[in-house]
C-alpha cells in the first residue's frame, strides 16, 4: 500500500521536477545544447500532437507538414506586426479552421487513401506558394527577425503534453480511443463519430500549427521548401512508431531518441542522413511492432 | 489560330494520357494485388530513368533498344526488395490494415533511401542526354516530334500486352483473380506468395519503363525527378479505383488532357495543382474511384 503511494507521488513529482528544471534550463546551458533542447523539444510536441489524433484513431496522417508550414507562413506574414502572442492565437484559429475543412473532406476516408491525401496536401500548400511567389509577388521566401524561442515552445509543449493527459478520459478522449478500437461499434453506441474525429483531427492540427508558428523565428529566413519539408510529416510517424504507438508516453520516448541521433547523424554523416533514417525506420517496423518502450518495460519486469 | 492550338491540345493530350497510364499502371497492379501501396514508386521510375541515361551515355545504346534491357533488370531489383523487406512484413501482418499501414511507410522509407543513394552516387545535378530524333512530323502547321509519338505507341502496347497477360495465361489469371477475391485464389491452389512477389516485381519494371520513356520525353534526370510521378500515379490510382484496368485508361487520359491543358494555358508548375484539386473533387463525388468494381 505504501509502496504504491509511493509510486504514485513519484509519478506525479517527476514530471514536475523535469518541468522546473527545463525552466531554468537557460541560466546555466551552453547556447548549442539549448538549441537542441529546443528542438528536441519541438520533436516532443509534434510526436505527442501526432499521436493525439493519428496514434490513438489509426487514421495516419503524413501530413503534418502542411500544418507546420502554415503555423510558420503565419508567423513570417504577422511577425513584425502583431505582438508575438497574438501571432501564436491566430495561427492556432486559422490552423484549427483549416483542418476542420480538411477533415470534413477527408476523414470519411480510411486507411491508406487518408495519409495519401494528407501527404499530397503539404505539397500542394508547398507547390501554390513557390507559384505564387515566382509568378505574383516575384519574391522566393521571406525573413522574420530572429529570437530565441525556448520558453514559447516548452510552454506549448507542456500545453500539449498535459491537454493529452486531461482529455484522455473526456468525452472526447474516450471517442477517439473507440474510433480506434472499432468505428462501427462506436457509431452503434450513439458516438458521433464525423464530429469526434474533425475535432480531434483539429485540435491535433492546431497543435501542431502552433508549434511551427513558435519554432519558425528561429530560422530567420524561411521559404516553402523549409516550412512544407516533408521531414516534420515523417519523423512524428516514426518517433511515434519507434518509441510505441499505445500510448503518448512512447512518442516522447521516441521523439527524444530519434531527434538525439538525427542531430548525430546530420552532424557527422550529412550526405548519408536520410539512408540512415529510412533503414533505422524499416528495421524499426520489421523488428519492433510494439515500440522500444515496451520492449524495454517487459525486460525489466 | 484556334485550330492549330486546339490540334496541340487533343493530340498532345493523347500522348500524356497514354503516358501517365503507363506510369500509373505498375502501381495500380502492385496496389491492387499486394495491398502494398509503394510509394518508391517514382524512384523506381528515375532508377529506369539513370539506367537508360548511362546506357545511352556510356555504350551509346538507343533508349528504345536499351528498354528491352533495363526492364527486366529492375524486374530483378524490384524482386529482391520484395523478397528481402516486404515479403517478411506480408507473413507478418495479421490484418490487410496492418500490412496497408506498414507497407506504406517501409515504400517511404525505401524512396527516402533510393533517392539519397542516388544523390551520394550520381550528385544531385540535372542531368540530360538528346536522344536520337527520328525528326518530325507536321500537321496542318503544328509539328511533333515522332519521338514523342513513338512513346505514346510504345505506352499502348505495353498496356494491351499487359491486359492480355492478365487475361490469357495462368499467371496473369491468378493475378486479376487475387485483386479481387485473395482468399479464393488460395482456395483453388496457387501460392500467393509468388503473386505477390511476381506483381510486386513486374509493378517495378512497369515503373523503369515509364522511367525510359520519362528520359525521352523530357531528359532532365536528377535523383529527386520521380517525386510528381509518384504523386501522379496515386491520384490516378484513387481515380481509377484500385485493380480496375479500364479506369486506369480512362483516367489517364483524363488526367494527361487536364494536365497538358494547364501546362500550355496557365504554366506547368500549376499541373500537380490542377490535379490535386481534381482528386479532391473526384473522392468527395465518389470516395471509390470513378471506374471502382
Amino acid at each position: 500500500m505504501v509502496r504504491a503511494k509511493y509510486i504514485v507521488h513519484l509519478k506525479t513529482l517527476f514530471p514536475l521536477l523535469l518541468f522546473i528544471l527545463l525552466i531554468v534550463a537557460p541560466l546555466f546551458m551552453i547556447k548549442y545544447y539549448l538549441v537542441l533542447l529546443t528542438s528536441v523539444l519541438c520533436w516532443i510536441g509534434l510526436a505527442v500532437s501526432w499521436h493525439f489524433f493519428c496514434g490513438v484513431t489509426k487514421y495516419v496522417s503524413l501530413g503534418s507538414a502542411a500544418f507546420f508550414g502554415t503555423g510558420v507562413y503565419v508567423t513570417a506574414a504577422f511577425c513584425g506586426l502583431l505582438p508575438f502572442s497574438l501571432v501564436l492565437l491566430l495561427a492556432a484559429i486559422i490552423n484549427f479552421l483549416f483542418a476542420c475543412g480538411v477533415g470534413l473532406v477527408t476523414l470519411r476516408m480510411k486507411g491508406v487513401f487518408f495519409a495519401i491525401f494528407t501527404f499530397g496536401l503539404a505539397e500542394l500548400l508547398n507547390n501554390t506558394i513557390l507559384f505564387w511567389e515566382m509568378k505574383v509577388t516575384g519574391t522566393r521566401g521571406r525573413f522574420i527577425i530572429p529570437f530565441d524561442v525556448y520558453y514559447p515552445i516548452l510552454i506549448i509543449t507542456f500545453a500539449i503534453i498535459l491537454s493529452t493527459i486531461l482529455l484522455r478520459r473526456s468525452r472526447l478522449g474516450l471517442a477517439l480511443r473507440m474510433i480506434g478500437e472499432c468505428e462501427e461499434a462506436a457509431v452503434h453506441f450513439g458516438v458521433n463519430a464525423t464530429l469526434y474525429k474533425v475535432l480531434g483531427f483539429a485540435l491535433s492540427s492546431m497543435f501542431i500549427g502552433l508549434l511551427g508558428a513558435a519554432f519558425a523565428p528561429k530560422w530567420g529566413y524561411i521559404d516553402s521548401g523549409i516550412a512544407f519539408n516533408s521531414l516534420y510529416s515523417f519523423m512524428p510517424v516514426i518517433m511515434t512508431l519507434f518509441g510505441g504507438i499505445e500510448t503518448y508516453i512512447g512518442s516522447i520516448v521516441g521523439a527524444v531518441v530519434i531527434s538525439l541521433v538525427e542531430e548525430y547523424l546530420l552532424t557527422a554523416f550529412r550526405d548519408y542522413f536520410m539512408i540512415i533514417l529510412g533503414s533505422i525506420m524499416i528495421i524499426t517496423i520489421l523488428t519492433l511492432p510494439e515500440g522500444i518502450t515496451k520492449k524495454l518495460l517487459k525486460k525489466t519486469s | 489560330m484556334i485550330t492549330p492550338f486546339l490540334l496541340d491540345v487533343v493530340i498532345g493530350g493523347v500522348i500524356l494520357g497514354t503516358f501517365y497510364s503507363l506510369i500509373a499502371v505498375g502501381l495500380n497492379l502492385q496496389y491492387g494485388v499486394t495491398r502494398i501501396l509503394n510509394v518508391a514508386h517514382g524512384e523506381f521510375l528515375m532508377l529506369g530513368a539513370y539506367l537508360t541515361y548511362f546506357c545511352f551515355l556510356l555504350l551509346g545504346v538507343n533508349p528504345f533498344i536499351s528498354m528491352i534491357v533495363v526492364g527486366p533488370l529492375m524486374f530483378l531489383v524490384g524482386f529482391l526488395v520484395y523478397m528481402l523487406i516486404l515479403r517478411r512484413l506480408v507473413l507478418l501482418s495479421k490484418s490487410s490494415e496492418e500490412l496497408e499501414f506498414r507497407s506504406l511507410l517501409i515504400c517511404f522509407s525505401l524512396s527516402f533511401i533510393i533517392q539519397n543513394l542516388a544523390m551520394v552516387l550520381w550528385t544531385a545535378n540535372y542531368r540530360s542526354y538528346e536522344a536520337p530524333s527520328v525528326g518530325a512530323i507536321s500537321i496542318a502547321g503544328v509539328t511533333f516530334e515522332i519521338n514523342r509519338i513513338i512513346v505514346a505507341l510504345i505506352s499502348i502496347t505495353i498496356n494491351i500486352f499487359l491486359y492480355l497477360f492478365l487475361r490469357f495465361t495462368k499467371i496473369g489469371l491468378a493475378m486479376w483473380a487475387a485483386v479481387s477475391q485473395p482468399e479464393g485464389v488460395q482456395l483453388v491452389g496457387v501460392n500467393i506468395n509468388n503473386i505477390y512477389a511476381i506483381s510486386f516485381s513486374l509493378g517495378v519494371l512497369f515503373s523503369a519503363w515509364a522511367g525510359s520513356l520519362t528520359s525521352i520525353l523530357y531528359s532532365t534526370i536528377n535523383p529527386f525527378m520521380g517525386v510528381p510521378y509518384t504523386l501522379i500515379s496515386l491520384v490516378l490510382v484513387i481515380l481509377a479505383g484500385v485493380g480496375s484496368f479500364k479506369g486506369n485508361i480512362v483516367g489517364g487520359f483524363l488526367l494527361g488532357y487536364l494536365a497538358y491543358i494547364t501546362m500550355r494555358i496557365i504554366h506547368s508548375a500549376l499541373t500537380l495543382v490542377v490535379i490535386y484539386a481534381v482528386l479532391i473533387l473526384v473522392l468527395l463525388i465518389k470516395p471509390k474511384g470513378l471506374f471502382a468494381r
